[in-house]
């Protein structure tokens, strides 16, 4: 049976996704994550003096030579502390940064702020990070930066991307807290009638989904853990 | 001993010589180079209020003042085969990568890092703020200038060190109470902004 990927399974279970399986994301994922990171990045700039002190807070007791980490693993522990204070839009954002390799941020890192050392400091790479979407162009093709590059490695493990002509479906939706599950569900529905597959199965690692799937009653929701 | 004598003081005289008689001369004009940002700096901050348009517009009306001794400075250092401006560039990058691993002393035996962290200092957040930017721009102007810079990198790198004097001419109306904290983060936030406004 086809299974189709939704936008946290696909960023947080990356480990357990295996070739042989007939795993599919539609265009409407990789469209709710660039949507979802247009708005981390929004709120990352506007509640930065916040996440600065919640970052000074976190790392203050510990030595500086320990302190010292590389930017992917800040990336990690920052999008734990924030999905912790309920800043779960900006530890989005940083959960992608700590999982994918993103073009040009990456360089970009690599010969400033990594130019002479590989550990650095969590305020630099904060401050940086900042800087680096504050200027007008990062800010602007940074959503499409990370979309290419889940694109990128959907590819290379053979992971279909169905491409859906949603134009209706997302601006039909009234706005609620389930829109983004809604929008991928319906982009499923319209896949599945348009192919004729009677039934698929979602993989999800949110646990209200399943809630939100009941009117769709050919599409079997799968709810996995994969935070480990 | 008169052998070892000798070569005491012979062995690689010329070549010491040359080099240090060049360095000298090149010092000397990095020197006076110096001493007219130092004149330029002293006239802008006597003037100066809290407005950081006006700083700018003060400075750039002061370096036109001292436009022709600087280029006279700059036209020798040409002439010795200093290429000022990328040598600036380059050692300007290697200063702020040191100075943001963030380890150096700075007071009580602190180090910069240390009072990042426990401080809850808005100017000291601000100024990190801008020397992160500030380098992060220097950097990729300093990849764009290889031999000659392009016009429009440049003009950036004008921008940027008008900035930077800015940035040096708040901090010391600061320290010299001239203007009171919360005016300084306002100014320092303007420089961030108009740092990664490109």
């Amino acid at each position: 049976m086809i299974k189709f990927l939704d936008v946290g399974y696909l960023i947080n279970c990356r480990h357990k996704i295996k070739q042989e399986d007939k795993l599919v994301v539609t265009s409407c994922v990789l469209k709710v994550i660039r949507h979802k990171i247009k708005k981390g990045l929004q709120l990352f700039i506007e509640e930065f003096e916040i996440i600065k002190d919640l970052v000074k807070n976190y790392y203050s007791t510990i030595t500086s030579k320990r302190r010292r980490r590389s930017p992917k693993k800040i990336a990690e522990e920052m999008a734990q502390l924030l999905e912790l204070k309920g800043y779960a839009d900006i530890a989005f954002l940083f959960t992608v940064i700590a999982r994918y390799y993103i073009r040009g941020l990456e360089e970009h890192t690599e010969k400033t702020l990594l130019r002479s050392s590989s550990k650095v400091t969590p305020i630099n790479y904060i401050v940086y990070l900042r800087n680096y979407f504050k200027k007008p162009r990062n800010y602007l093709v940074f959503p499409d930066k990370v979309v290419d590059s889940i694109r990128k490695e959907l590819q290379q493990n053979n992971i279909e991307i169905l491409e859906i002509d949603d134009r209706e479906l997302w601006l039909d939706l009234d706005s609620g807290t389930d829109r983004e599950d809604r929008y991928q569900l319906l982009c499923i529905d319209k896949y599945m009638r348009n192919n004729g597959i009677p039934e698929a199965r979602f993989l999800t690692t949110d646990h209200r989904l399943p809630n939100t799937a009941q009117p769709f009653e050919n599409i079997k929701v799968d709810v996995v853990d994969c935070q480990a | 001993m008169a052998g070892e004598a000798a070569v005491a003081v012979g062995l690689g005289a010329f070549v010491e010589e040359y080099l240090t008689q060049r360095v000298n001369e090149l010092i000397h004009l990095y020197r006076r180079l110096q001493e007219l940002r130092r004149r330029i700096l002293q006239e802008v901050e006597e003037k100066a209020g809290e407005d950081v348009a006006e700083i700018v517009s003060n400075i750039a009306t002061a370096i036109q003042r001292y436009a022709p001794e600087i280029e006279e400075a700059l036209a020798e250092l040409r002439r010795l085969g200093a290429d000022p401006v990328k040598a600036s560039l380059e050692s300007v990058v290697e200063e702020y990568a040191e100075v943001l691993r963030l380890d150096i002393p700075v007071s009580g035996g602190k180090t910069l890092e240390d009072l990042l962290y426990e401080s809850r200092d808005e100017v000291l957040d601000k100024l990190h703020e801008i020397m992160m930017a500030l380098f992060m721009e220097y950097v990729e102007i300093n990849e764009t200038c290889g031999r000659e810079c392009p016009p429009e990198a440049a003009q950036k790198l004008e921008k940027l060190a008008t900035l930077e004097l800015a940035t040096y001419i708040i901090y010391k109306l600061l320290h010299r109470q001239k203007i009171d904290k919360k005016t300084a983060v306002t100014a320092l936030n303007e420089i961030v902004d108009k740092i990664l406004s490109e």
